[in-house]
């Protein structure tokens, strides 16, 4: 378990099992945590909740504007490897590896009525939980960890879970998603496709 | 089921299986209308054609496993699949790669647990049974006591070793002692892989490790689909047309080209002079300074230049004019080196293997490696990888409305009338090959037909006749 102090870094307390930072690309938390019910965690949680919900709503473009036009939105493959042996996650590798342009390509064909994987739409729920809010050293940054559990049915129900780690930025528009990295905790993925965004 | 089991016969005494017969008296012939070109659609969900499948394909094939880049260093192993048993892909002390089987000789437990790792030794983590990367039984804790028993010499303890080739740096394997050589399995088509996977100097390698995912299909959607199938692109791959392409063509030329099969293997080599470049001036260069222009497969400046010297001029010429791109390998493999788009429209290039390994009559594992020459840059390599993650594998827009669409293939099959439906392959081309064409292999140059898919179901069709290299077989394969 990670403390909650200001110098809990996951330099020096790694998570047992996790991923190591540099390998996959992603800074882990650091900073100051903002604890739960403060000001700043409440506007936080509340971005990633109305995030969720435009999702869950196929809200695409409403979905668009929350995103930072730097946007950098990843998932790496995972691979079980004994625990004492390194990098659970293939790093240069992705299920999703995605900026603002190919999000935005891939929200133009899934409005087309022939974009079969998802017409009729999936439906799908975003649970979020376990959100922890960390103050970066840039003003208005944020780092963001958060536990999700995706619940999707086409023919059959699909679950998605895993931990985000995300880079959330305060602009004069509201929050924007600036970096996404979604840890799956599936390596072989039991769905039989990403047609979804998490 | 009065069928005969490869599994259960002697190794001695492997002769062609006799015929099968189903539970409602149903044999081979019932099933493949040779006249009509038509399959019988209950074979994507039968349980007991999928049980009959697994000893008489998957217990003898060829089957693509890994990478060797996936095992770089000595003592490096990944866990795969062979049918549904799990193996070991390890490379050994010696620097070879050896693959056995994932089920300790004791008691059955999985020896290695992990996707992938590093062990001097497979160690059984039930009672420490030992074996090294070839299989072979070294010993158990309490030596002294013989814990390996008394019935059985310490030889007969192994874990079953699958033979192993590697093919342009791919991994095959098979746990039949008797299957022939892989050169052989592949035949003619490994002529146009090669144009596909060794025309880098220096190799392959995969990037990171294999996508993985489950789709609730039969293996055979995407295995003969990938055998050779062109004209689902214009109505499933609609979507594309529309994003990437200017006008409204039927998209007729994007189906033109030449379908090539053999042994139930198929490729779709396409023509460049009617698709993508038909308006430059590409068309009037040489083979070589096209591909200068257009590297394929993320290829160098070196490594183009290195090409004559590797590569016979017609080789370059179809390397330059008429690539083959897509294709798949009997019984369950996918095979890609084709252009892709990043983001900005620019083309850069995705070169993969797929395999879909069959764990039920409804249920595939989807493999995607994707690959990348061993010594390309950073940029082309990050290039590469995004290219085809955005259009291949579980999230790309291409392969996501696949596999959307399999299953309801499988859903079919399921119903009572349903399952009396056929697989239909009645549009054929027939061989046409042009003329100078270099290749071997059945050509069939035009619009992407039937004609590789239903080289695909013969093949399939020797294979559960139980003689699936005696001489009947269509293609025979000459050296």
């Amino acid at each position: 378990m990670m403390a909650s102090t200001a110098n809990d870094t996951l330099d020096e307390t790694p998570e047992v099992g996790g991923p190591s930072p540099e390998i996959i690309g992603t800074p882990m938390p650091q900073g100051e945590r903002i604890r739960f019910g403060a000001a700043e965690y409440n506007e936080i949680a509340d971005f990633l909740t109305e995030e969720a919900a435009m999702l869950d709503d196929v809200e695409y473009l409403k979905w668009f504007d929350m995103l930072h036009e730097e946007l950098i939105y990843r998932m790496p493959v995972r691979v079980s490897r004994p625990i004492n042996d390194g990098n659970q996650f293939a790093g240069d590798m992705c299920h999703f590896d995605e900026d603002k342009s190919t999000i935005m390509l891939k929200c133009r064909r899934l409005i087309m009525p022939y974009a079969w994987s998802e017409n009729p739409s999936s439906r799908a729920r975003r649970i979020l939980g376990t959100i922890r809010v960390f103050r970066r050293d840039a003003p208005d940054e944020y780092d963001v960890t958060s536990s999700m559990v995706v619940v999707r049915y086409r023919r059959d129900m699909e679950i998605i879970s895993g931990k985000r780690v995300d880079l959330i930025c305060r602009s004069p528009e509201g929050f924007k998603l600036k970096r996404r990295t979604i840890l799956s905790d599936q390596t072989t993925m039991l769905t039989q496709n990403l047609t979804i965004f998490l | 089921m009065a069928t005969q089991s490869i599994a259960t016969m002697p190794r001695a005494e492997r002769k062609p299986l006799g015929a099968f017969r189903l539970k409602d008296g149903s044999t081979l012939e019932d099933l493949i209308d040779y006249e009509h070109r038509e399959v019988a659609l209950r074979v994507l969900a039968d349980p007991e054609i999928f049980d009959i499948e697994m000893d008489r394909i998957f217990a003898r094939v060829w089957q693509v496993v890994a990478h060797e880049s996936e095992v770089p260093n000595r003592g490096d192993f990944v866990t795969r699949y062979l049918g549904r048993d799990s193996v070991i892909v390890s490379r050994d002390r010696t620097g070879a790669i050896k693959v056995v089987l994932n089920a300790c000789t004791h008691r059955g437990m999985r020896v290695c647990r992990t996707d992938a790792g590093n062990s001097n030794q497979h160690v059984c983590p039930y009672h420490g049974w030992t074996f090294d990367h070839s299989g072979r039984f070294l010993g158990s804790p309490l030596a002294a006591e013989q814990m390996h028993g008394s019935t059985r010499e310490k030889s007969e303890l192994g874990l079953r070793a699958a033979r192993v080739e590697i093919f342009c740096g791919m991994v095959f394997a098979t746990l039949d002692e008797d299957a022939p050589p892989l050169e052989q399995h592949l035949g003619h088509a490994a002529w146009y892989w090669k144009l596909m996977f060794d025309v880098a100097d220096g190799g392959l390698e995969v990037i990171g490790a294999p996508q993985r995912f489950t789709i609730k299909t039969n293996w055979k959607c995407p295995g003969e689909q990938h055998a050779g199938d062109g004209y689902h692109v214009l109505t499933l791959h609609r979507s594309l047309l529309t994003l990437f392409r200017k006008g409204d063509s039927e998209g007729a030329d994007l189906a033109s080209g030449l379908n090539v099969n053999w042994n139930g293997h198929g490729l779709r080599c396409v023509d460049l002079q009617r698709g993508i470049d038909a308006s430059t001036d590409l068309n009037t260069d040489t083979a070589l300074e096209r591909l200068r222009k257009r590297p394929p497969g993320g290829l160098s400046p070196a490594q183009i230049e290195k090409l004559p010297e590797m590569l016979t001029p017609e080789q370059l010429h179809v390397l330059a004019f008429h690539p083959p791109q897509v294709g798949g390998a009997f019984p369950h493999a996918g095979t890609f080196t084709t252009p892709a788009p990043l983001p900005d429209g620019t083309m850069s290039w995705k070169t993969a293997w797929h395999a879909f390994v069959p764990r039920a009559p409804g249920e595939i594992e989807f493999f995607n490696w994707h690959l990348v020459p061993k010594n390309a840059t950073d940029k082309v390599r990050e290039q590469m990888a995004r290219a085809s993650v955005m259009a291949f594998g579980i999230s790309g827009f291409i392969e996501t409305d696949d596999a959307d669409t399999w299953p309801t293939m499988y859903e079919s099959a399921l119903g009572h009338f349903g399952a009396k439906g056929k697989l239909r392959y009645g549009a054929l081309l027939g061989e046409k090959k042009p003329a100078g064409w270099p290749g071997p292999g059945h050509v069939h140059a035009g619009v992407s037909k039937d004609d590789n898919q239903w080289n695909w179901w013969m093949r399939w069709a020797e294979f559960m006749s139980g003689d699936p290299y005696g001489d009947k077989i269509h293609d025979k394969w000459v050296a």
